[in-house]
């Protein structure tokens, strides 16, 4: 007859499920609840990843206290490229729970991985979402409203948000699966293309903006004789949109020389009644 | 007023929570926005207006880093709710924008420097090993910035409606013509904005590009985005290629 078998108890499952992953994911949306210029969006940071860290570290109540305040270091970056150092991150916390020899994952190079990535992504993030996606989404949106449609802001929510979920769900995704091999890619030439790509086009849809949505036209006129010559029919036999275009480079001269944006507004609010007022334009 | 002022806040106050705090589904945008605020005080079409002549202003408004922009939502709501209120017009709107957002913009600030309060709280519960606290107090974050939204909104209303309509009515024509000039100008600002921020010199030629597709090929906004994608892969590629083949 057999011994009896002792019975083990049964060792707690420390890996990463989709259950995590998805708690990740939607907590993700929550990144700048608490923001603050001190430490930015690390109280948001630690709190996505709360549930992975709680599950990793199960029984072991000194190495989750080690990582929770790992989390709460200062962390920014544009909130939705946070997605693929957040799976990254994941991914190095499942490694370090579970490797039984603990040299082999340095706890330090969590945190070097995120402030290594959390520049680049922020400026590969501010250049696609805000200066590309949104106003070109926006604009199309404004164009229809303009004439009326209520479809323009929905418009502009489905093309914006599209962008903006997707890079949500597989950062999250595979900054988990790839991990190593998603940070080559990313720190290679990769992301500055992507920048200036998406550069080229901000640059082509703000040019067409500035041509179809200012509508001011010179209304001066000058008697010669007995002709009277309209500047504006002038300028748009040479240039047609000359007048936008001037008034956003003598905008742009001002931003270059510091001149606050505030200033600015106010100074092309007085000079557009003013303008008005003496009939140089309309 | 009081009631509406109520709900006109909440929704701000609401909004203004997914503006930074949560999701950032742009549903804080002017041209969102603006229609909204139409349609709960019972004027959408001429939230749309407003939402659409604010959204050009402010296109180039763009939190970037920890820089804190003109608070958009709560300028947004106020003037759009007031010119709705005031029975006037999209002039008066983007008059009171301006200011609003800028005087929004440093209760913005305050809100986000209280909040490192928040996370040195969150450094004692992690040494005491609550963490359940840490992730109440990092959510406590929201209701912050849903005050940001609610409390200037509600009180502009509130106080702020019967004022402005008496200023309202008493514009003389030069000045609500002069100001719709203006509100076409302004928009020049959101441009130039944009240009600075995409910053990159080398990459003008592409703004005469699609500024001579309209004015010239009278071609649609979407046509240039579209021709713009095209031409983003091209430069890609011809940009990168000699550093490529080395």
């Amino acid at each position: 007859m057999a011994a009896a078998v002792t019975q083990m108890p049964p060792k707690p499952d420390t890996a990463v499920t989709r259950k995590e992953l998805m708690s990740t994911f939607w907590r993700q949306f929550f990144l700048q609840s608490s923001w603050n210029f001190e430490r930015m969006q690390a109280l948001g940071y630690c709190f996505i990843m709360m549930p992975v860290l709680r599950k990793v570290y199960q029984g072991k109540p000194e190495m989750m206290k080690a990582a929770v305040k790992r989390h709460l270091e200062f962390f920014n970056t544009q909130p939705y490229m946070a997605a693929p150092i957040l799976g990254f991150s994941v991914a190095q916390e499942e490694q370090l729970a579970n490797s039984d020899l603990a040299a082999e994952v340095d706890p330090s190079s969590i945190n070097a991985v995120k402030v290594g990535l959390m520049g680049p992504l922020a400026g590969v993030g501010d250049s696609l979402f805000w200066l590309t996606f949104r106003p070109i989404a926006f604009s199309i949106g404004i164009a229809m409203a303009m004439g009326g449609n209520f479809l323009g802001p929905v418009i502009a929510l489905v093309l914006f948000n599209v962008a903006h979920i997707a890079t949500r769900w597989y950062g999250v995704m595979e900054g988990y699966k790839q991990g190593l091999h998603l940070l080559q890619t990313l720190r290679g030439g990769a992301l500055k293309k992507l920048t200036e790509g998406a550069g080229v086009l901000a640059m082509s849809v703000t040019g067409a903006m500035i041509a179809s949505m200012i509508s001011t036209k010179l209304t001066a006129a000058a008697t010669i004789g007995k002709t009277v010559v309209k500047f504006q029919d002038v300028l748009d036999s040479i240039l047609p949109g000359a007048v936008p275009l001037a008034v956003v480079f003598l905008v742009y001269w001002g931003l270059r020389k510091r001149i606050s944006p505030s200033w600015l507004l106010l100074i092309l609010l007085i000079v557009g009644v003013l303008g008005r007022a003496i009939h140089f334009w309309a | 007023m009081f009631g509406t002022a109520l709900l006109v806040g909440i929704l701000v106050g609401v909004i203004a929570m997914e503006a930074l705090a949560s999701f950032q589904f742009q549903f804080a945008r002017p041209l969102v926005l603006g229609p909204i605020v139409g349609l709960v005080l019972g004027d959408a079409a001429l939230g749309l207006k407003i939402g659409a002549e604010l959204e050009l202003i402010w296109m180039g408004i763009v939190g970037i880093g920890a820089a804190v922009p003109p608070d958009v939502v709560v300028g947004t709501g106020i003037a759009t709710a007031l010119a709705i209120l005031t029975h006037s017009n999209t002039e008066v709107a983007l008059a009171l924008a301006v200011p609003v957002a800028l005087g929004a913009q440093l209760i913005d600030i305050f809100v986000r420097t209280l909040n490192a309060g928040l996370i040195h709280r969150a450094d004692r519960l992690a040494d005491a090993g609550d963490y359940r606290g840490i992730e109440l107090t990092h959510l406590s974050g929201l209701g912050l910035f849903f005050l940001r939204g609610f409390i200037p909104t509600f009180l502009a209303i509130w106080l702020g409606a019967d004022w402005v309509k008496a200023l309202v009515t008493n514009l003389p024509e030069w000045l609500t013509q002069g100001l719709a000039t203006s509100g076409s100008l302004m928009a020049a600002l959101g441009f130039a904005m944009l240009i600075q921020m995409i910053g990159a010199k080398k990459l003008m030629p592409y703004l005469f590009l699609g500024f001579a597709l309209v004015v010239f090929l009278k071609v649609s906004l979407i046509a240039v985005a579209v021709i713009g994608a095209v031409f983003a892969f091209l430069h890609i590629q011809f940009a990168y290629k000699s550093t490529e083949e080395e």
